[in-house]
């Protein structure tokens, strides 16, 4: 396998040298790659994503190329060691999460959906969901910086519609 | 004078507005959410929500899964918020799980409305 080195550029300025491989997660980044339009010795810009969130990201698909390399290599594991492996990822990932605030993953998911890295995009949004579970909707607006937008009328449709409601 | 074509963010400027998480994000996040806490909390948090929240898509699989010691779910009748959940899938409905508050009329009114599984 190839380790040919990418640059990615964030928005904020912020270099980054990663593995063609681990940079190939982002379907956007893989498909500038195949036709060919990565420069050498330039990097790629990506406009939307800032510094601390990019290095998120790449820290993220680093772990996750080596994970495919291992699958490649063990074939033939054993079921348990199959469990084991999975184990550590699911690990690894809880980590991950756990280090940030929900404000960085709400920025660390669009910047998934922005490169178009699925993996990621799905573990973000269960953690959201896992997180705000059972939260009312006021401290769902709070985290995500969500404005209340609806009209008066748009309320009572909500209040009528609700008719599970015992009292 | 011309604009450098380079737009940079000067040192000290205020971050921009927080972008809006675009549909099938919200979508995504939902999904992984149970039907109680969709109708109870996120249909409610703003305009975009609540139109995710009505994709007939989002109810393909309901799961009325709850806490029996949450002290909230004495305030609800589950039958009709299940009936509600059941109406949103617009007859999408691919997987249900009721656990334990099935009654004939709910089975009835469920399975009236092409569900393909029923799990109890």
């Amino acid at each position: 396998m190839s380790s040919n080195m990418i640059m990615l550029k964030s928005s904020d300025g912020a270099s980054f040298e990663i593995e063609e491989a681990a940079a190939r997660k982002s379907k956007i980044i893989a498909n500038m790659i195949e036709v060919e339009c990565v420069d050498e010795d330039k990097a790629i810009p990506l406009q939307n994503v800032t510094g601390n969130i990019l290095a998120l990201v790449i820290e993220y698909c680093n772990k996750h190329i080596v994970d495919d390399d291992d699958d490649v290599a063990t074939e033939e594991a054993s079921e348990e060691e199959e469990e084991a492996k999975k184990k550590k990822v699911d690990d690894w990932e809880a980590e991950f999460m756990n280090s940030m605030s929900l404000e960085t993953m709400f920025e660390l998911l669009l910047a998934a959906n922005y490169l178009n890295i699925k993996s990621l995009i799905d573990l973000v949004c269960q953690t959201i969901a896992n997180n705000i579970k059972d939260k009312t909707p006021e401290e769902v607006r709070k985290i995500f910086s969500i404005e209340n937008d609806f009209t008066p009328e748009e309320e009572e449709e909500i209040r009528k519609e609700n008719a599970w409601a015992f009292g | 004078m011309a604009s450098s074509s380079v737009p940079l963010l000067m040192k000290g400027e205020e971050p921009r507005k927080r972008a809006e998480l675009p549909s099938e994000l919200i979508s995504s996040i939902m999904l992984r959410l149970g039907a109680i806490e969709i109708l109870e909390n996120a249909q409610k948090v703003c305009k975009s929500w609540r139109r995710v929240s009505k994709d007939p898509l989002i109810w393909r699989n309901i799961d009325m899964h709850h806490d029996l010691g949450d002290w909230r779910i004495s305030n609800y009748d589950l039958e009709i918020m299940c009936r509600h959940a059941v109406d949103r899938s617009q007859g999408g409905l691919v997987e249900i799980d009721i656990w334990h508050f099935g009654t004939d009329n709910l089975l009835k009114y469920i399975a009236d409305r092409f569900c393909l599984y029923l799990s109890f």
